[in-house]
């Protein structure tokens, strides 16, 4: 699997098959190590930035698995508390999402339930939940255990693999995993996303309530 | 109900007494057209308190009712509160911002009205409309020249059909923008997209194409129909928009710290990248497009990653993206923010809108602004007291002093290091003063020096040859002492042999300390020139002048000595004999002292004396027989002396002095040397009857006889001149 990924990252411009599409949403407090992990997945960076990596907050990448070509588009969230009212703008009409936390940050894992919570309710019912323990390089000071984390993961039907963008430890495999669960027979920019997308105007409420619920 | 009687009776008052100003007692009552019977008011436009209230609660409901018509109204409301407390960082683009919304406010009020005519335009004559999207703006042109390579390569059968899809659109939207809510016309211009996509696959048009079509179509219906579909009349976006500029303008005092955003507002680089994205923000209003509003969103986001690249030292994620997007809102606080959000979300291409780096960033802008309107204390981590007084501006956040107080640090410390600069160069300039000062005068001090160096060289030569001769003369003097004998013999003799004598004499005793040597001076002089020229001849003249030009002409070569003798005695001959052979005697001093004394003295006027003397003297020893011995020794003692001192302007002198009769010393010194010359030459004739007269007055002799003595003395100062001349005259006088 690991093989396959390292191989299936590079997008081959010849694609066979059908191309998917799929958002994937990264929440997880801040300093958790989300763009890290992204940077290690779309770049293979970690640290050492190139000049045109601008952003670390929005980035593409395409997984090619057996028949279908699966292009990620990665949305990054800000994960102070403060702005965790605003999330639901970001996980709306997101197929896929990525729950992170650090291993060395018991609190993070707490925060990591709440998100699963809130996307289990709020979320487009078919997504696809992942979750991150970040930082496995830094197991000398793990906080939280893996077995716990493993747990509540198939408590609440979530993938789950302790990663670690310093190492590549699992970050390929993880969102490899998620392109395969993922549904590849809907049409992902139909009509129905462009639904959700109008609706991104009334979302104020949504987020007020998003953000009484959290309180 | 009594007042406003009071108050109105007033003007009856008046009215009576100047007819020209009569009111109508009707025009002082309520205007109220229940026919009330107060009088009005014109603070309450006319009415009274009572109809004023009542009138004021309908057009409120009025207002409630039709939202447009209380813009006026909520806009002032929005306006006033503006700015007192903004902080004056981005005071250019307030102004902006002013200017867009008073173009706004221009641009809505025509559009409602181009709306509302439009309706009863199109009420009146339906069907058969115009088709006002026809009339073709230069924007829509280059839309279609920008897409025109695109739609060539589609096939007339597709392009047909699209033309077709888009005319129907647009007459659509015209025909009903006023009569469909925003929501069904956001669905009709989605449903547009979805067919246009739908038939572009099954016509296999190919994804390229079909996207960069789809964009065309998108382009040129929201251009063609954004007057109808921006912030139109039946959605509150425009309150809306009020809404979110006013809570924009409030919170103008939260700073990128209050937001956790790591912008380096001290860099320059990254000032100038947040001015830019500010620029970027504002410019999606100007844009009419959905897509390119989008577009403008994303260039404003990517600078504000590259701002933050420099900040953060890496990829910015959105941990700090977001808060430094939220504080370029704040600072831009562009025009029309939620219109402009509302129209993208509503008839941009969804597929657009969900997906890609647009989608992303337009979501955070969306979220930006939400935060925006929903931040609270707690969002920005401030006691609730503090949040309340930063937003009603009681106070001002400290936030913003420390950065004042930075600014001020900042330009205190340039204004420092600018007078530093200044005063150093000041002082660099006043030590350049210095050195060109220095420098002149080093050279005029050269220059001076060489001057007096060559006079004095002149002059010092003069002295010490005539030092060395002095010498030669006091060593020659015991030999002068046997002379004299022959002059007495001389004194006996009649008055022309008795020239004839002097004359040899003078010729002798120049000749002998050496006349050549004073040539030397008087070359470099030309008063000396002159009197050099005409010793001899002087010589001869001056024992022939008046007693009074004897009596002058010593009297500016008079030294102090010469003066003291003068003044304490008229018994004269017999103490100055006896101080004179003392002199004689000591005859090697007088000529030290007058060495040093000529050197000393100013230019030119000392040496001219002792020339004069010399002759004079020897014709004062010629003249008095009587006193032949110690007259001899006096001449020998003062000849010496004479000789020293620049004898030629003494003759001189005399030459004019007797022409002009009494010339002051000055004067005397004044005359120029042409004149002394042509004096000298013709004085030779003259002596023979002067010296005659002189003869016979012996007295005068004795006087002159001291005069030269005393001559022979004050040849040693120069400026003493003056003194001496008029001393010399009280003597004379006397």
């Amino acid at each position: 699997m690991a093989n396959r990924g390292g191989a299936a990252q590079r997008p081959s411009p010849q694609t066979q098959g059908k191309i998917c599409q799929f958002k994937l949403v990264l929440l997880g407090e801040s300093a958790v190590g989300k763009s890290s992990l992204v940077l290690r997945f779309v770049k293979g960076q970690f640290h050492e930035y190139q000049e045109s990596t601008i952003g670390a907050a929005f980035l593409t990448q395409t997984v090619c698995l057996e028949d279908t070509t699966v292009k990620f588009e990665i949305w990054d969230t800000a994960g102070q508390e403060r702005y965790h009212s605003l999330a639901p703008m970001y996980y709306r009409g997101a197929q896929a999402a990525i729950i992170v936390y650090d291993i060395t940050n018991m609190d993070s894992f707490g925060r990591a339930k709440v998100w699963v919570k809130e996307l289990q309710r709020q979320a487009s019912p078919n997504i696809v939940i992942a979750l991150a323990g970040n930082k496995a390089d830094l197991a000398n000071s793990r906080a939280v255990e893996c077995d716990e984390a493993q747990a509540y993961a198939d408590e609440n039907g979530l993938l789950f693999m302790e990663t670690s963008a310093k190492t590549a430890k699992n970050v390929n495999e993880i969102f490899l995993a998620i392109a395969k669960k993922l549904p590849k027979n809907e049409q992902v920019s139909g009509s129905g996303s462009a639904n959700q997308g109008r609706r991104l105007v009334e979302s104020d409420t949504s987020a007020k309530t998003a953000g009484n619920c959290c309180k | 109900m009594n007042p406003p009687l009071k108050v109105t009776s007033k003007p009856k008052m008046f009215t009576k007494k100047s007819p020209a100003l009569r009111i109508d007692e009707a025009d002082l009552k309520c205007k109220s057209k229940s026919g009330c019977d107060f009088f009005g008011n014109p603070e309450w436009d006319g009415y009274c308190s009572h109809c004023y209230r009542k009138e004021r609660e309908r057009q409120h409901n009025d207002q409630k009712k039709s939202p447009n018509r209380g813009e006026s109204g909520s806009r002032a409301s929005a306006d006033s509160p503006l700015s007192l407390s903004v902080a004056k960082r981005f005071n250019k683009f307030e102004e902006k911002k002013q200017q867009q919304r008073q173009q706004q406010e221009k641009r809505n009020k025509f559009s409602k009205l181009a709306s509302s005519l439009r309706k009863s335009t199109s009420i009146r004559e339906t069907g058969r409309l115009p088709e006002p999207w026809l009339e073709q703006s230069p924007e829509v042109e280059r839309i279609k020249q920008d897409y025109a390579s695109h739609l060539a390569s589609l096939s007339p059968e597709v392009r047909q059909l699209i033309n077709k899809y888009i005319q129907g659109l647009c007459r659509t939207v015209c025909a009903d923008a006023n009569n469909m809510s925003i929501d069904e016309l956001s669905e009709k211009v989605q449903k547009f997209y979805q067919i246009l996509a739908q038939c572009m696959d099954a016509h296999n048009v190919n994804q390229e194409l079909k996207e960069s079509v789809l964009d065309y179509c998108e382009k040129f219906t929201m251009t063609v129909l954004h007057r109808n579909l921006f912030c139109p009349p039946t959605t509150t976006d425009e309150e809306k928009d009020l809404a979110i500029q006013k809570r924009i303008r409030q919170l103008n005092w939260v700073n990128a710290k209050h937001l956790d955003c790591c912008i380096n507002e001290t860099s320059e680089e990254v000032r100038d990248l947040v001015y830019t994205s500010l620029t970027d923000l504002l410019g999606m209003d100007s844009e009419k497009a959905p897509q390119d509003k989008l577009q403008a969103v994303v260039k404003c986001c990517r600078n504000i990653f590259l701002l933050l690249q420099s900040s953060v030292g890496g990829p910015a994620s959105a941990d700090e993206f977001l808060p430094a997007l939220i504080f370029i809102v704040l600072k831009a606080n562009p025009a029309r923010l939620k219109s402009n959000i509302n129209f993208v979300t509503r008839f941009c291409n969804a597929s657009r809108l969900m997906t890609g780096e647009g989608g992303y960033y337009f979501t955070n802008l969306c979220c930006a602004v939400s935060f925006i309107e929903n931040m609270t204390a707690q969002s920005l981590n401030l006691p609730e007291l503090e949040f309340e007084q930063y937003m009603s501006g009681e106070v001002v956040p400290t936030s913003t002093w420390d950065s004042a107080l930075m600014m001020y640090e900042g330009i205190s410390l340039m204004y420092e290091h600018i007078a530093a600069l200044d005063d150093m160069h000041k002082r660099a300039d006043s030590v350049l003063e210095g050195t060109e000062l220095l420098q002149n005068t080093m050279k005029k001090f050269v220059i001076e020096m060489k001057l007096n160096v060559e006079d004095i060289l002149a002059r010092t030569q003069i002295t010490f040859n005539s030092e060395k001769v002095p010498t030669d003369i006091d060593t020659e003097n015991p030999l002068s002492e046997l002379l004299p004998p022959p002059i007495a013999p001389q004194v006996v003799m009649s008055g022309p042999q008795k020239m004839q004598s002097t004359l040899a004499y003078g010729k002798e005793s120049l000749n002998l300390p050496g006349i050549t040597k004073y040539a030397f001076p008087s070359d470099s002089e030309l008063d000396a020139l002159g009197t050099d020229s005409t010793p001899v001849d002087g010589v001869v003249t001056l024992p022939m002048s008046d007693s009074q030009e004897f009596l002058l002409t010593p009297s500016s070569t008079y030294g102090f000595s010469s003066l003291d003798e003068l003044a304490t005695p008229d018994e004269l001959c017999a103490a100055q004999a006896s101080l004179n052979f003392v002199q004689g005697l000591s005859a090697v001093n007088y000529e030290i002292d007058i060495s040093d004394t000529c050197s000393d003295s100013s230019a030119g006027m000392s040496p001219h004396p002792p020339s004069v003397p010399m002759p004079e003297q020897k014709d004062s020893n010629s003249c008095l027989p009587e006193e032949t011995g110690p007259a001899s020794l006096l001449d020998t003692s003062e000849s010496p002396t004479s000789k020293l001192l620049p004898s030629p302007i003494k003759p001189v002198v005399p030459g004019p002095g007797g022409d002009s009769g009494e010339g002051s010393s000055p004067t005397v010194m004044n005359t120029t040397a042409e004149d002394t010359d042509e004096v000298s030459q013709q004085k030779p004739l003259e002596p023979t009857a002067n010296v005659s007269s002189i003869t016979s007055s012996s007295e005068y002799q004795g006087f002159t006889a001291q005069g030269w003595k005393i001559q022979s003395i004050p040849c040693d100062t120069g400026p003493s001149d003056l003194k001496s001349t008029k001393r010399t005259k009280g003597n004379a006088t006397l």
